[in-house]
């Protein structure tokens, strides 16, 4: 497969729970989730049939990369709009979890 | 470097088919001209999804597979704590029994059919409610000493164990409580103070691990171990994590996954506890903070979560021997 993508397979689609991904999907190909229904796959054949089985959408690395930034920087406008009179901000981290951070794909 | 030979003190089979083999064995399969092995290899699957997507619900923690509950917990960012519990049959969720109270950041116990949903926090603050659930209806029974939430949960439903927790402004805790079946009773305490921690196993054998102390590095390591009557701290895990998940029927036979780096970016992470030490295993396929877990080490129900925003993902984890092909770059 002629590709701009270097050794991974970028998809999405979004995680439609059992059987979605197999044991036998694991154990056959690297496979890692982000937000947005982002997927990335070692570009064998295995992670292609399993992108074809779940009908996922293909895309350049690009394309998966500004999926997954925009997902990342509406949690980040959320987080940062979300206060309460008083707090400080070691307590919003307590109460919130760390501000949602920077996700580079591989 | 050593060889085969050196180490086993035999060169590796030679064999026309895969013939029943034995955990560590390595052969060439002179028909399919591959090297192969037999060894025990963990791996994740997908399980059914959440209804509702959120971290910080409670598991029946010691429930299976196929058969647990996760009950309470939050929607990121609301923070607002929900009353909802879902039921898992290995393939699906499915909507039952709502908490009297709705939590967020509890602590477990029990099975699909005979749980516990202990403290936690509601908009009025920490809670010392603890709710028994019957396979339908939850319902109050016994309160705990001292309120608090971020908590480590273990045990069944008439034999369980709430261990530390607490956040800021509130100072972590070493507190530890032990619940009969009827009333709970402050027993041994943690060695050091932590919130937000993992835990696994049973009344009589526990392990607790990972969390916070609220310092810098804001994350931990270290784990402690529970023998029935007192806390060892033992071997750290190989990183730092903090709103782990964790899965285990004992406290020397327990799994940590996911949860959050000192930078409260989400992990992936993996790691088997047999006793002893912790090692890395494979992987969740999605990153995940404020994740809850059931089973076993071997056999292992991680939930929810947040990547953030808020996850409805579940997946099941495997451990069996099988033959596998070994590949060379």
């Amino acid at each position: 497969m002629a590709t701009d993508k270097g050794f991974f397979n970028y998809w999405v689609v979004a995680n439609s729970g059992k059987g979605f991904i197999t044991h036998t999907d694991s154990r056959k190909f690297w496979i890692r989730g982000y937000p947005g229904n982002v997927w990335v796959c070692d570009d064998i054949p295995e992670s292609r049939d399993w992108g074809a089985r779940n009908s996922a959408a293909t895309k350049t690395k690009s394309q998966a990369q500004t999926i997954v930034t925009g997902v990342i920087d509406d949690a980040k406008d959320a987080w940062d709009d979300n206060n309460v009179d008083g707090e400080s901000s070691a307590e919003k981290i307590e109460r919130l979890g760390f501000k949602p951070g920077d996700i580079t794909l591989p | 470097m050593a060889t085969y030979k050196e180490i086993h003190g035999v060169n590796v089979q030679y064999r026309d088919s895969d013939a029943t083999a034995v955990e560590g064995d390595v052969w060439y399969n002179a028909s399919t001209k591959v090297l192969k092995m037999y060894g025990a290899a963990g791996a994740w699957s997908s399980g059914g999804n959440l209804n509702t997507a959120r971290g910080h619900g409670i598991m029946s923690t010691q429930g299976t597979q196929t058969a647990s509950i996760y009950s309470g917990g939050s929607v990121w960012p609301s923070g607002s704590p929900l009353g909802v519990t879902e039921s898992y049959d290995g393939s699906s969720w499915t909507e039952v029994g709502d908490l009297n109270s709705n939590r967020q950041d509890g602590g477990g116990a029990g099975t699909a059919t005979a749980a516990l949903h202990t403290t936690g926090s509601n908009p009025g603050g920490h809670v010392v409610l603890c709710e028994s659930w019957d396979g339908s209806t939850w319902t109050e029974v016994g309160d705990l000493n001292a309120a608090r939430r971020e908590v480590g949960g273990a045990g069944i439903q008439t034999a369980a164990i709430l261990i530390a927790g607490n956040y800021a402004p509130q100072p972590r805790s070493v507190n530890t409580e032990y619940f009969d079946g009827s009333s709970w009773t402050e027993g041994a305490n943690l060695n050091a103070a932590k919130s937000n921690l993992g835990a696994a196993g049973v009344d009589a054998s526990a392990i607790a691990f990972a969390g916070t102390a609220g310092g810098d590095p804001y994350s931990l390591a270290t784990a402690e171990q529970y023998d029935g009557s007192s806390w060892s701290e033992v071997a750290d895990l190989n990183t730092i994590r903090v709103n782990i998940g964790g899965a285990g029927a004992t406290g020397t036979a327990a799994l940590a996954f996911g949860g959050a780096n000192d930078d409260g970016d989400p992990q992936a992470l993996v790691e088997s506890w047999d006793g002893s030490s912790w090692t890395e295993v494979a992987n969740l396929s999605t990153s995940r903070r404020a994740i809850h877990g059931s089973g076993t080490n071997t056999s292992a129900l991680a939930v929810g979560g947040e990547t953030p925003p808020a996850s409805n993902a579940a997946e099941e984890w495997n451990m069996a021997a099988s033959v596998e092909t070994i590949a060379f770059d």
